[in-house]
């Protein structure tokens, strides 16, 4: 029996089979898996919608409506993604919304009122931003505060820092330069979009394909078993609310970059809807696990849904219903595919499996 | 044993099983055992983990339901164990080793959490309660202040309370107290005190089932002391006349087939561990070295110690004093990672919290202590990765050998062997291995053992910190026991034998 690690310097070369001309057969087992109405139901149920609303409504179907939903809801797509690497690392971050809201505050005021450039008041607003990450990592690592609690607890203390920065005054006088940022297109693509885009490949890249993001996964799945295993758990708890922060800001950001103005009243409206979009994107592509693609499907599925209502007729406490059942029915959703996961191995198993019912893998493990 | 003589029904019996069987998917607990509690006796009841104890009180308390054919008696009454009525089984009373208590509630309340009788919003009268649990305590001669909140009484005082709790007001109408392991958190003189107040209970005429692993207090508080092993009666021992050294004999067993003992490495070998005056919470002035080629085993009663080496080797539990030196270089603290660094890794023995993370796959927890390893060219290569897994899954032998598969999925005998995998893939000199094969099949319990001396021949130096007498005996050529956080003493060769091991971590003459 060799122990040693040769394993790895001949791996590539035993595992590596001979290039094949392609075979549509092998192309489908190989893919085939990840097509699975288990893995993308959410896809074919945007399918689903789109279809169903095209049919059910005359104004639906058309660029204007699309270019809509792909540009309203970048900033939930955004903040949501930054959401997603705390929920992945195991924690909550409720603070996003009043991070949010003072980036907005804190980048109009820079630039009406202290009449900074632009570049520089973005970077000084992700530094705000960061700072408020740092703080709450801080709080649930070397505190050891919940970090329910603990991101409840500065949320409120931001939306105080917000009306003090403020004076819960409208910021008016945003440069008009600065506003293109948000409102250019390119090839009839709003810019946002391609925000979307570049922020998904950048974070799927990092947590999908690097170490870091295995590490990252891990903290979140058994903090004590990463730590275990060499990974700097507290740190990497830490950079999780940094990135939820910072992009949270960025999100804060664009606001202003949409509206044209700096307003008290921004933040709020977009925590349930990332909450809802990172369990509801981890029934998706890897169920179990709160991943990018996922949170950015399920926002655009959210939103899908909610638009199709709205102009089939429906009021304007829609919205909020959908978003709050979508969250139930997500969280319960998971813990169905997990308990069907168990039962479905059972019989091979032999003894039963020890390590599954108290950790769930997408709502238990952010709990602490 | 016919039926007749049991029929007659005996006065003085508070309980009587006769032909208790349990049977679970696989695996019999307990085989036509019989058990009698006379009235006003206190009963011991011992064996080794796994011998049927907790089965058999399992099956008392109606949480288990007997296999057909199992006949019992309470008070002279024939029963159906597995359909008792609420009157039946309110006749005994069980104190389990967690107490049950809500520690932030006081003394008072907790006695009255459920047997307040009166309706959810009916007011009471906190003083004339008060007065009632003072009277109470008085009856079992205790002086606990009834507003004292539970958390912060002293364990001897804790269990007191859950005793009082489950007899309540009315020692008449009980046939039975059972008791598990109640002094498993107490210290010597606080031992002393339960076993006053269990006496002055059984003067008021409560028969006791006394469970315990502590031989030596069996001892002192027992009348009689029964004697499971591997699910089936053995003997049942007058406590006066006994001695320690003839209860463990019935405990472990006279027909243990001695495993050859493994052969010992060279003398010249080369010291590759080597641990300096350990200390800190629960642990004193601990030393001792393991060569290249040595299994050197650590064992001891649960909380004595020997578990908490482990930790600290892994890096998992800080240490206050001491230092461990590896392959020559001295570490005055431990992090996880700088054990791996210095050529050792562990095998931590709480698979759950710290062994392996329940939603990533095979692949993915046995890779993760390293898992920069197959990084290249921008991103982690899963195809050498994988093909990395499956040699680490072949070598400890997991079934199946699915790098693919979440770990939650394979049997614990399987999870066990990925811990071992994860561990072997840092290339370590030395191994802490704790618990190796817990809760582990018997054929992937033999195949790690395998897997464990292999290592051995091959050069590690391994630490086996273990509970399992059997395993120490087959595995180790030294073990050191611990006691109350020292190591008490070692044994070599041929003195490592099962009895032997359970007779030096029960041993209290000491004390």
């Amino acid at each position: 029996m060799p122990q040693q690690t040769e394993a790895a310097a001949t791996a590539p070369v035993s595992a590596g089979s001979p290039r094949r001309a392609p075979d549509l057969g092998g192309l489908l087992a190989r893919i085939g898996p990840s097509l699975s109405p288990r893995k993308i139901s959410g896809v074919y149920l945007l399918i689903l919608l789109i279809v169903f609303y095209s049919l059910a409504t005359s104004t639906f179907f058309s660029t204007t409506t699309l270019r809509t939903i792909a540009t309203e809801q970048a900033i939930t797509a955004i903040v949501a993604m930054g959401l997603t690497i705390a929920l992945a690392a195991g924690v909550f971050d409720l603070s996003i919304a009043g991070t949010m809201g003072l980036a907005n505050i804190v980048a109009a005021k820079l630039m009406a009122d202290g009449g900074m450039s632009p570049v520089l008041a973005i970077l000084l607003t992700l530094l705000v931003g960061a700072g408020i990450g740092v703080i709450n990592g801080l709080l649930v690592t070397k505190a050891r505060i919940d970090p329910f609690i603990a991101t409840l607890g500065t949320n409120s203390i931001l939306l105080a820092a917000i009306f003090v920065v403020s004076n819960n005054q409208n910021i008016l006088g945003i440069p008009a330069g600065f506003q293109k940022i948000a409102g250019n297109q390119v090839a009839g693509i709003p810019l946002p979009v391609f925000y979307v885009l570049g922020l998904s490949l950048l974070l799927w890249y990092v947590m999908a394909c690097t170490p870091l993001g295995r590490r990252l996964y891990a903290t979140g799945g058994g903090r004590e078993v990463a730590r275990l295993a060499g990974v700097p758990t507290t740190r990497y708890v830490i950079g999780a609310f940094v990135c939820s922060a910072t992009i949270a800001s960025l999100a804060g950001v664009l606001v202003v970059a949409t509206i044209g103005t700096g307003s008290t009243e921004v933040g709020a409206s977009y925590l349930l809807p990332a909450f809802a979009a990172g369990f509801l994107g981890a029934t998706q592509f890897k169920p179990g696990r709160f991943n990018i693609w996922g949170t950015v499907l399920a926002v655009y599925l959210l939103a899908t849904g909610v638009k199709g209502l709205v102009l089939m007729g429906a009021d304007v406490w829609v919205p909020d219903l959908f978003n709050g059942a979508a969250l139930i029915l997500a969280v319960g959703l998971s813990g169905i595919q997990r308990r069907a996961k168990v039962t479905e191995v059972a019989p091979e198993a032999g003894e039963p499996a020890t390590l599954d019912d108290t950790v769930g893998p997408s709502t238990a493990g952010a709990t602490r | 044993m016919s039926q007749t003589t049991v029929q007659s029904p005996q006065a003085e019996a508070s309980v009587r099983l006769e032909h208790l069987t349990k049977t679970f998917p696989g695996q019999r607990a307990l085989d036509d055992v019989s058990l009698e509690i006379r009235r006003g006796e206190i009963h011991a009841l011992v064996g080794q983990n796994g011998s049927g104890k907790s089965t058999l009180i399992k099956v008392l308390s109606g949480f288990h339901k007997p296999d057909d054919g199992s006949s019992a008696w309470l008070s002279g009454e024939p029963v159906d164990l597995g359909g008792l009525s609420e009157q039946q089984l309110a006749s005994m009373r069980f104190i389990h080793q967690d107490l049950a208590l809500v520690p932030t509630l006081s003394v008072q309340e907790n006695l009255h959490l459920a047997s307040s009788g009166r309706g959810l919003f009916a007011p009471f009268d906190r003083r004339k309660e008060r007065a009632e649990v003072r009277e109470l305590l008085k009856t079992f001669d205790l002086e606990v202040d009834p507003d004292a909140i539970v958390g912060e009484l002293s364990p001897f005082e804790k269990a007191a309370v859950a005793i009082v709790r489950a007899l309540g007001g009315a020692s008449d109408d009980i046939a039975l107290l059972v008791l598990d392991e109640p002094t498993a958190a107490l210290g010597a003189t606080e031992t002393e005190q339960l076993f006053r107040t269990l006496r002055h209970i059984n003067g008021l005429g409560v028969s006791i089932l006394y469970v315990s692993h502590f031989l030596g207090e069996v001892l002192q508080i027992a009348d009689r002391i029964s004697v499971l092993r591997n699910g089936r009666n053995v003997c049942v021992l007058e406590a006066e006349g006994t001695t320690e050294q003839q209860l463990i004999s019935r405990i472990v067993g006279s027909d243990v087939e001695k495993a050859t003992p493994p052969t010992p490495p060279g003398a010249d070998r080369d010291v590759l561990l080597q641990v300096d005056g350990l200390r800190g919470p629960g642990l004193t002035d601990v030393s001792f070295g393991v060569a290249a080629g040595e299994v050197v085993g650590l064992t001891g009663l649960m909380g004595s110690g020997y578990e908490k080496i482990a930790e600290c080797l892994a890096g998992a539990r800080p240490f206050d004093g001491g230092a461990v030196v590896v392959q020559g270089v001295r570490f005055t603290r431990l992090d996880p990672a700088t054990a791996v660094g210095a050529g050792m890794a562990a095998m931590p023995a709480d698979r759950r919290g710290l062994g392996l993370i329940p939603t990533f796959t095979v692949a993915e927890n046995l890779v993760l202590p390293d898992v920069g390893r197959n990084f290249r060219r921008g991103r982690i290569d899963r195809r050498a990765e994988e093909a990395e897994v499956r040699h680490w899954l072949e070598v400890c032998d997991v079934q199946p050998p699915d790098p693919e598969r979440r770990i939650d999925q394979l049997s614990g005998g399987n999870q066990q062997k990925v811990m071992l995998a994860k561990a072997l893939r840092l290339d370590p000199k030395v191994l802490v291995l704790a618990e190796p094969t817990q809760a582990v099949d018997i054929g992937a319990a033999a195949s790690i053992r395998r897997l464990i001396t292999e290592l051995a021949e091959r050069g590690h130096a391994i630490v086996v910190a273990s509970s399992d007498p059997e395993e120490l005996e087959e595995l180790c050529h030294r073990v050191l026991v611990t006691r109350r956080g020292r190591i008490a003493c070692e044994l070599r060769g041929d003195d490592i034998s099962e009895d032997r091991l359970v007779f030096e971590c029960q041993f209290e003459g000491a004390l």
